[in-house]
């Protein structure tokens, strides 16, 4: 009788453990790749990584050496140091590494990122961006800015159980089924809901701290404090879809008021991008399901 | 003439066709900050929605009325960094604590604005390339603003 209780607690912990295990992307996945910097660029713009990882008050966008610190209700995250330099940022990693990040959310080291970097919208991009995106980063400036530890409490900071909530929010799958959709729309939909990365702000959350995907875009409670992020759907947004263009370009609303916050920051992305991406984000976001 | 008069019905149209923003929709009230401040930047936001229609093409140029337009701009700009006195917050208003709480950049960005503002609505403004040159770069206050001391409520 013991034997089997021994057996079945061992079997139920060696369970957990695969179950909150990270995975991987390997390096023999890969295949061949020719690397297409442009592209690399255009996906930086659109990913927003100079948002987060750009030393905060450095009017380079390109020089990645991290040290903003975002206050979350699970504690402080601090953005991390991703410039090529091979010590204090990602230019030892390896293109296995860096697609495990973007896709898995997984460190070299075989722990998990804390969702505060994006990558469960990041699951969602096409491996071929992934690896285009890595060969631009690689170009720009190194920073010897050291990464920060980030400060969490318990029980946030056991990191296993990031493979738990893994389990329940991180899928490659889309967020919507617009397999019918024109190709515009679905350009916009990669864009929005892969490495836009909208949802992470206008997508109110559950209580595991997951996107509530029924009310994807239906507007949240803004992450860095107060104020709201607004709801995006055709419940509330009316622009037409030149207006939605031109704002993603301009940061002027139809009423030719500037956007604030982070959505300012999100405008200097979006304006260098190519009109058409841009014109496919506002299709996009007139064919959502109208939530409140 | 006859293009002059039509851009400026045009303009006309333009601007009253443009929804207020919160707050502005109540007369003013010239004992209240908040309330001058808020009329103050719908006046604003209309004024650049000339300008951004006349740099899209949705309304002919006309050089007076790009002139105007950052004179307009100018004009704000002179007088706004005097409309967040401590303590001048409400439900309603959109002003980000950090106006008070880093006073110094706040009065950093208003003098930036003002001198930008103040430089371009000087610059010669004869063809649209001129306007959109200077308009590009006193809209560049807007969001650089916003993006510190500006938190969107609705």
């Amino acid at each position: 009788m013991w034997r089997y209780l021994a057996l079945a607690a061992l079997l139920a912990a060696g369970l957990g453990w695969y179950l909150t295990g990270a995975e991987r992307i390997d390096a023999e996945a890969l295949g061949p790749h020719d690397p297409d910097l442009a592209n690399g660029e255009r996906i930086f713009d659109i990913g927003g990584c100079a948002s987060c990882h750009a030393v905060p008050g450095s009017e380079d966008r390109h020089l990645l050496g991290g040290g903003r610190r975002l206050a979350t209700p699970f504690g402080t995250f601090a953005v991390p140091n991703i410039s090529p330099d091979p010590v204090h940022g990602i230019g030892a990693w390896s293109e296995a590494d860096f697609a495990s990040a973007m896709l898995k959310g997984t460190a070299p080291d075989g722990r998990h990122y804390y969702p505060a970097f994006p990558y469960p919208s990041y699951a969602r991009m096409r491996l071929d961006d992934v690896r285009d995106l890595f060969a631009f980063l690689r170009t720009l400036p190194p920073s010897d800015r050291p990464s920060p530890a980030h400060e969490i409490g318990f029980p946030f900071s056991v990191n296993r159980g990031l493979g738990l909530w893994k389990l329940l929010h991180l899928s490659p799958e889309p967020v919507l089924d617009m397999a019918d959709a024109s190709e515009r729309v679905r350009r916009g939909q990669y864009l929005v809901e892969g490495p836009g990365h909208c949802g992470e702000c206008h997508t109110p959350r559950d209580i595991t701290g997951g996107l509530d995907l029924s009310r994807w875009l239906a507007g949240a409670p803004n992450p860095e404090g107060e104020g709201r992020i607004p709801n995006i759907t055709p419940a509330r947004l009316r622009w037409s879809e030149a207006d939605i263009a031109y704002y993603l370009e301009s940061g002027f609303t139809p009423d030719y008021d500037s956007a604030g916050g982070g959505m300012a920051a999100v405008i200097a992305n979006t304006s260098r991008l190519p009109a058409e991406d841009r014109a496919a984000i506002a299709a996009y976001l007139k064919a959502v399901p109208p939530r409140e | 003439m006859l293009r002059t008069t039509l851009a400026a019905g045009a303009i006309a149209l333009a601007t009253a066709g443009l929804a207020l923003a919160s707050g502005s929709d109540k007369p003013a009230d010239p004992t209240d900050p908040i309330s001058l401040r808020q009329h103050l930047m719908a006046n604003l936001g209309k004024a650049t929605g000339i300008g951004g229609r006349m740099l899209k093409g949705e309304i002919d140029y006309n050089p007076q009325a790009a002139r105007a337009v950052l004179l307009t701009m100018s004009s704000v700009a002179l007088g706004i960094g005097r409309m967040f006195p401590e303590g001048s917050t409400s439900p309603d208003s959109e002003a980000r604590d950090t106006i008070w709480t880093d006073r110094a950049g706040f009065r950093a960005a208003v003098a930036k604005f003002i001198a930008d503002t103040e430089a371009a609505a000087a610059q010669p403004m004869g063809s649209i390339d001129e306007f959109r040159a200077q308009f590009g770069a006193v809209t560049a206050n807007c969001k650089a603003c916003h993006e510190a001391y500006r938190i969107k409520k609705n």
